[in-house]
């Protein structure tokens, strides 16, 4: 029987190809799809989305719209930590690169699809109520959503099967010295997310660095030759080039960090390395939204899951799998 | 007839703000939201409903259960609650809040959907706009205002007996319902709603005494006699723990918030101000008014007194049915 999921998304590029996969694998059902704001405002992740999901041909699938800031940090005078690295990354002739554009590439056109009357937050705390089984929640984005369900009704923890997060990095960071963009942005969601009670893998930037794809791995999707695996395979490059120029150097691939949190449902053998952790998320300071890993010798009960490798082959073979399937 | 959502933390002031709400001929309660706060949110959600059952009123006003906790603060350890030292009386522990109002258990539940959720449903459909009168931690409000800000345009007024300039109680600069959760009050302070501020410096200013609560009994309601009990509870709590300048006195703060709906001249010194919230450290909770001049942009109102009498005598007029 198929994994029943809800997915949580800022589409967002890789958010795009990790909704792609989901909707194209047989073996997840995708119940409903929230947004949120994060890699763009939410408005224009929920549009994104309805538009994938349209396009997919998945019309169907509910997509309800989610909270526009964090819970309470930006409140805070001092807040929002100057991240430091708001230079523009342009190409050789000066057009200005952006790893996930305002409209993604491939859905240009407006659909009639709209998001449901209520919000996602309203969604989860009556959907998971009304549940008799567990369900899969895969969060990709900043855990605002999540993180206020929970705090309205925490009794909805019970109705979660597992929550597999795409967020945070032990050795790897990327929008503080110490953090990872999905968790920084609502520290206190995550936090609350964490502490719940459900049981939550974690897929960090340790994992989804681990199986980066390349410009041959595109095309190799490509090649499938379904919509799907063009419209994956454009982002997938788009993303390598902005990454290319920001990160300079010879880096020449990209982390499809969400795509691999979807796969991690799918299949878990797609991780290679899961070690069992106690994480808290630093609320504030110089490591705000950094996922800490309690590393003494006798460390605190574990409370988690956390990825710190996957496998590029499986992953990839994986897009090609269910990306690649015939409409 | 305003229509008012009550959300409330009971509690002994609070318990008189109900019957306060619920016997003016004026206000239409729409609903109550109970939040954690001066209680539990089991104590509180329990108290309320046995409450309005106990003014004959359980199947008018529907209660819905608010939340347990802040929305953030308790999750940094260095912000959890405040350990209180017990106040004592003859050997026995004395409460400004019993854990149980001394009425029947109640037979009526509350709602199944959570006040924050409550909130955003009533207030995106409502037809006109709603008067919220926020006696306890802000919390479930400032959840629906995170998750739905467009909901802002349905709220006439949000009156909240919450902070103090010159008066504080739980920590050198802060107000316990303000304390309780600093984030949801910035939130609910900062929405764009019109927002009044009920503090202590009013509420303080318009303490009730020993010969205010024979006024009630004399009256003889329900109503009178309960607030005339739950008011000397506080008295006794207020002599033994918070000393006021008059003696054998009560700041019974929540039904300051219903009388000012009814009577707006009971609170007196209303300036505009800008408030925002103090989170972290010493500060943390205080309600800072701006008072760089030149600077602020105003963004609520701020009751720097009250009239006693008048308080007291709106009271008796709602008890007196």
């Amino acid at each position: 029987m198929a994994t029943r999921v809800i997915l949580d998304v800022d589409t967002g590029s890789d958010d795009a190809v990790a909704v792609a996969t989901a909707l194209r694998c047989p073996d997840l059902d995708v119940l409903a799809i929230c947004t949120v704001w994060g890699n763009l405002d939410v408005e224009d992740t929920t549009e994104n989305t309805l538009r994938l999901v349209d396009k997919l041909g998945r019309a169907e699938v509910p997509v309800y719209k989610g909270c526009g800031t964090a819970m309470v940090k930006y409140l805070y005078p001092r807040g929002a930590v100057d991240t430091g690295r708001s230079s523009k990354v342009v190409d050789e002739n000066g057009n200005e690169l952006h790893i996930h554009y305002k409209r993604l590439s491939g859905l240009e056109n407006p659909v009639e699809k709209k998001e449901e009357p209520i919000d996602a937050v309203t969604f989860y705390v009556q959907f998971l109520r009304a549940q008799t089984e567990k369900v899969t929640l895969i969060p990709v984005g900043p855990l605002t959503n999540l993180g206020e369900a929970l705090s309205i009704a925490p009794d909805i923890a019970d109705k979660i099967e597992k929550i597999v997060i795409m967020g945070g990095g032990d050795k790897v960071a990327n929008i503080s010295p110490s953090a990872e963009a999905n968790i920084w942005h609502d520290p206190e969601a995550a936090e609350i997310v964490q502490q719940c009670g459900a049981p939550v893998l974690w897929i960090p930037l340790d994992a989804t660095l681990s199986c980066a794809l390349n410009r041959k791995d595109c095309a190799e999707l490509r090649a499938t030759g379904t919509w799907a695996a063009d419209f994956a395979a454009t982002l997938c490059e788009e993303r390598i080039e902005f990454e290319s120029k920001s990160v300079g150097g010879d880096k020449d691939n990209s982390s499809i960090h969400d795509a691999l949190a979807v796969c991690s449902v799918i299949d878990e053998s797609v991780l290679t390395e899961v070690e069992d952790a106690h994480v808290h998320i630093a609320l504030n300071g110089y490591n705000e939204g950094e996922t800490i890993i309690d590393r003494r010798c006798i460390p605190d009960k574990f409370n988690c899951r956390f990825a710190v490798k996957a496998s590029h082959d499986k992953f990839l073979a994986m897009l090609c799998e269910y990306l690649g399937r015939s409409e | 007839m305003r229509k008012i959502i009550l959300d409330v933390d009971t509690g002994s002031d609070d318990a008189v703000a109900v019957m306060a709400a619920l016997l003016a001929k004026d206000l239409k309660v729409e609903a109550i939201c109970s939040t954690w706060g001066n209680l539990d949110i089991d104590h509180t959600t329990e108290n309320t409903l046995r409450l309005i059952e106990a003014m004959g009123k359980g199947d008018e006003v529907p209660v819905y259960r608010g939340c347990a906790a802040p929305m953030a603060k308790f999750l940094c350890k260095d912000r959890l609650p405040l350990a209180i030292r017990p106040l004592m009386k003859d050997g026995k522990e004395v409460h400004m809040h019993e854990p149980e109002l001394k009425l029947e258990k109640a037979t009526i539940k509350e709602q199944d959907l959570p006040a924050p959720l409550f909130y955003i449903d009533y207030l995106l459909h409502a037809e006109e706009p709603v008067t919220l009168v926020e006696v306890g931690p802000l919390t479930s409000l400032g959840h629906a205002l995170r998750i739905r800000p467009e909901i802002v345009k349905n709220i006439e007024e949000i009156v909240i007996m919450g902070g103090g300039d010159r008066v504080a109680n739980c920590t050198p600069c802060a107000e316990f319902n303000i304390w309780a959760d600093p984030e949801a009050a910035e939130i609910v302070a900062t929405c764009g709603a019109k927002v009044t501020w009920v503090p202590l410096d009013a509420t303080h200013a318009a303490y009730l005494t020993k010969k205010d609560c024979e006024r009630f009994r004399a009256i003889g309601t329900f109503e009178a006699n309960f607030a005339a009990d739950l008011i000397e509870g506080r008295i006794l709590a207020h002599t033994l723990g918070q000393p006021l300048a008059e003696p054998d006195a009560a700041a019974v703060h929540d039904p300051l918030c219903i009388c000012y709906l009814i009577d707006p001249t009971v609170l007196k010194d209303v300036q505009p101000v800008e408030i925002h919230l103090g989170f972290y450290g010493v500060g943390e909770g205080e309600t800072i008014v701006d008072r760089r001049e030149g600077l602020i942009t105003p963004n609520s109102y701020f009751a720097f007194d009250a009239d006693r009498f008048k308080f007291c005598d709106i009271l008796c007029d709602l008890f007196t049915y």
